[in-house]
């Protein structure tokens, strides 16, 4: 069989099978609400949010690869590329792009124009810390976490047969429409990959 | 005509998480698929430390006389590093057996890379090691590839959103099995009207 190319995000999104966009919008409205009366607390709902997404990235980003033939990525740089052209498009319609890199390629900004998730949505004044998307950075982070670190990845001081290792990112929003902003920006942070030290035991 | 003879998929440590069989030829008791699981889950990850160049991601195909078997691995790492023996470190291997008289596995031992289990192939060297989806079939059987693809996509719709589902543990769907079944069928459909 001929290799195969990666899907264009569009060709995904039209061929995946969709809900009516006001259902999904309501329930993730609902779903922030009852976290809010469970919690109380803001910060912990921002937490719960994040962890949902983590928990939904890390089975989504096996999804992302099935159906986008996506084969590795040479850098971080072209992840970012993919998450924004293919990942969003594909899972919410909508394009995003990447910007604001720093000197060494590990730490960007990916921006939303549009999206799905704050249609309806106006922050009263006790919700002022809450981060009403943070189940997206959750999702980025967990999936990203899945994917496997290559050796174009590794960096020169770690020995060769540990250049496999997930991809650890730190995901922040830094920009939030609903917090009076222009757009949507969640910052992705590579984090330093230092692999574990396994401890050293003798058999005698 | 039984063009496709069995399907595994082992979980990222190794473990089988799914077994079917479909062909009357080489069925296989609970135990001995869950041993050839971890065997070629071992295999696998040899086979990428045997690559002399990086970036190798293992066994595709395996072709013997009366059997092919394709393996299809997903990009998906494990979330938790584990460790790949540095195979360039054979001599030093050698040198620690000749000196110390301890195996070659108390030397495993010592780079912690063993876990504490007993047998060469619970070696935690599963570095790269996504989910593996094979499937064993009839010598030159075609499409295996992509038929591999396509269980790959039933997976992620009808395992993974599972919410119900724990990670690594088998799988037990009732809609990913009938969309396999369905799968396979009309993939020997395909086969027979060729």
């Amino acid at each position: 069989m001929a290799p195969v190319g990666p899907r264009s995000g569009d060709a995904i999104f039209a061929n995946m099978e969709r809900v009516n966009a006001e259902l999904f919008t309501l329930t993730y409205g609902a779903t922030v609400r009852q976290l809010l009366t469970d919690l109380e607390e803001v910060d912990e709902v921002n937490k719960q949010l994040d962890q949902m997404g983590y928990n939904i990235g890390i089975r989504l980003v096996d999804e992302f690869l099935a159906k986008s033939n996506v084969s590795r990525c040479v850098d971080f740089k072209e992840t970012a590329e993919v998450i924004a052209k293919v990942g969003f498009k594909m899972f919410l319609g909508v394009t995003a792009s990447v910007t604001n890199w720093d000197a060494d390629g590990t730490c960007c900004s990916i921006v939303l124009e549009d999206n799905p998730l704050v249609d309806f949505v106006e922050l009263p004044d006790t919700c002022q810390g809450l981060y009403y998307c943070n189940i997206l950075s959750g999702v980025i982070r967990g999936a990203l976490e899945m994917v496997s670190n290559t050796s174009s990845f590794a960096q020169p001081s770690i020995p060769s047969f540990l250049w496999d290792v997930s991809l650890k990112t730190e995901v922040t929003w830094i920009r939030d429409v609903l917090r009076g902003d222009d757009a949507y920006e969640l910052q992705v942070k590579l984090v330093k990959q230092v692999p574990e030290e396994y401890p050293y035991k003798d058999d005698e | 005509m039984a063009a496709i003879y069995s399907l595994y998929i082992i979980n990222k440590s190794g473990g089988l998480i799914f077994y079917k069989d479909y062909g009357s030829a080489g069925r296989m008791d609970t135990n001995d698929s869950l041993r050839v699981a971890s065997l070629w889950h071992s295999m696998h990850a040899i086979s990428q430390q045997l690559s002399p160049t990086t970036g190798c991601s293992g066994i595709e195909l395996l072709e013997a006389d009366t059997f092919d078997l394709h393996c299809f691995q997903s990009l998906t790492a494990p979330r938790t590093p584990s460790v790949l023996i540095d195979f360039s470190k054979l001599n030093e291997m050698a040198h620690y057996e000749a000196y110390t008289g301890c195996t070659v596995y108390s030397w495993f031992r010592r780079c912690g890379v063993l876990s504490g289990s007993l047998w060469g192939c619970d070696l935690a060297y599963a570095g790269a090691a996504g989910t593996k989806f094979f499937v064993v079939c009839e010598p030159g059987t075609p499409h295996m590839e992509s038929l591999l693809k396509v269980i790959y996509e039933l997976y992620t719709d009808y395992v993974l959103k599972n919410p119900f589902y724990e990670m690594e543990m088998p799988i037990r769907c009732e809609l990913f099995d009938i969309n396999l079944s369905q799968a396979i069928q009309k993939d020997r459909v395909a086969l027979l009207g060729r």
